[in-house]
């Protein structure tokens, strides 16, 4: 539910991924024929005379000796923005705000996300089927959408049947939509995490 | 975009890894070589001793690898190099699937785990048989749960009888896509119980 850009995330892997495979099975290939290790050497003394000859093409004023010389850190620098702007892209868009509303009379109006969280606890106390909850508020995908969706977590105690906290889950939705007035998106996850294997199983009643 | 849209987006992203794990590793090494070559780069532009090596030396050292290095050498390190690529090169094509699918609801975006799934068709499966929970374990797959059944040494169990209550357990569950229950009876039995 994060902003997560997962596109970016696999065409960077894939990336990332051909170069490495490239470059292993060209070492293993110069390890096993010699004849591909000659021509390793031969093709990388042709391409460092090329960038010599390259560099008398656009003379620079010393220290610099040439134009040129100054693309490799341009290089660089553009491979670490692009790999901070590859890192920027994980996660992110979790927000506080569950809803909230603008009206230029009444003012502006903001509903905690830890106000229904509460609620939530508060209905789940004593029931046996789960054992943990969580309630978290994120933005939506869409910029002119104001309203965030929710994502409710419910561990269920071990053998408890996910139908019965899913009937649970679609009644807490329903009062938090009565509470904010309309209908955010909603994501429900039934899990069994840490909480699920500590707590005692669901025996027959 | 409706709300079918967004529901099937939001539960396609929770059920299916986003590569970030991977992702953030990756991205932190290419910057740290990036970095590291440009502050090589700018110190022999400058005309600075290196940190390490200049670019020109790491650029002629690059191609006399091949006759510098034991072949031996350079297979395992090009084999290593080709394995990472491969996995790395797979994580990105491959769908990622977690062990979470999607339940049916009118309204909001349902999804369950696996392991809640199995814990609760060996709960009805116990029940149905009257066995000690350790005698019956579930694993979830993709389409299919397996429940493995131990019996009490001594007495026999139907097959059908386990199969119908899994089964019931799954139907009601209303999963988005079908799965189907398939009870494995071991022929030992448990002693003791």
């Amino acid at each position: 539910m994060n902003s997560t850009n997962r596109a970016v995330n696999r065409l960077f892997l894939a990336i990332a991924g051909l170069v490495l495979l490239g470059a292993g099975l060209l070492a293993a290939g110069a390890g096993l024929v010699p004849g591909i290790a000659d021509q390793w050497t031969a093709v990388a003394g042709g391409l460092l005379e090329r960038w010599q000859a390259l560099l008398s093409t656009a003379p620079a004023p010393e220290p610099l000796g040439s134009w040129w010389t100054l693309a490799l850190p341009a290089l660089l620098l553009l491979g670490a923005v692009a790999s901070i702007f590859w890192l920027t892209r994980q996660g992110g868009g979790r927000t506080g705000t569950a809803a909230g509303e603008q009206d230029p009379e009444l003012g502006d109006t903001a509903v905690d996300v830890s106000y229904l969280a509460a609620g939530v606890e508060q209905a789940l106390k004593g029931n046996r089927a789960v054992v943990g909850s969580s309630l978290t508020a994120w933005r939506g995908r869409n910029k002119r959408n104001e309203s965030s969706a929710l994502r409710l977590t419910l561990q269920a105690r071990k053998g408890a049947s996910p139908r019965e906290v899913a009937d649970l889950a679609e009644d807490l939705v329903g009062a938090i939509d009565a509470q904010l007035g309309h209908h955010p998106t909603v994501l429900v996850r039934i899990g069994s995490g840490t909480r699920t294997k500590l707590a005692s199983a669901h025996r027959a009643g | 975009m409706n709300q079918a849209r967004i529901t099937n987006r939001i539960i396609r992203r929770e059920t299916h890894s986003s590569r970030s794990g991977l992702s953030i590793p990756t991205a932190i090494l290419v910057l740290a070589a990036c970095l590291w070559l440009g502050t090589e780069s700018i110190l022999s532009m400058l005309g600075q001793p290196a940190l390490l090596a200049s670019p020109g030396h790491l650029a002629s050292l690059t191609a006399e690898v091949p006759h510098a290095v034991l072949p031996a050498g350079l297979v395992a390190g090009g084999a290593v190099l080709a394995l990472v690529g491969a996995g790395l090169l797979v994580a990105a094509v491959k769908g990622g699937r977690r062990g979470r699918r999607a339940m049916v609801s009118d309204r909001s975006a349902l999804v369950v785990d696996d392991e809640a799934i199995a814990a609760a068709i060996s709960r009805k499966v116990r029940l149905a048989a009257n066995l000690a929970p350790e005698q019956v374990a579930t694993t979830v797959a993709r389409n299919h749960a397996r429940v493995s059944v131990r019996p009490t040494s001594g007495i026999t169990l139907d097959p059908e009888v386990l199969t119908a209550a899994a089964a019931d357990e799954v139907a009601g569950l209303r999963l988005r896509r079908a799965l189907r229950a398939r009870v494995h009876i071991a022929t030992e039995g448990a002693v003791g119980r």
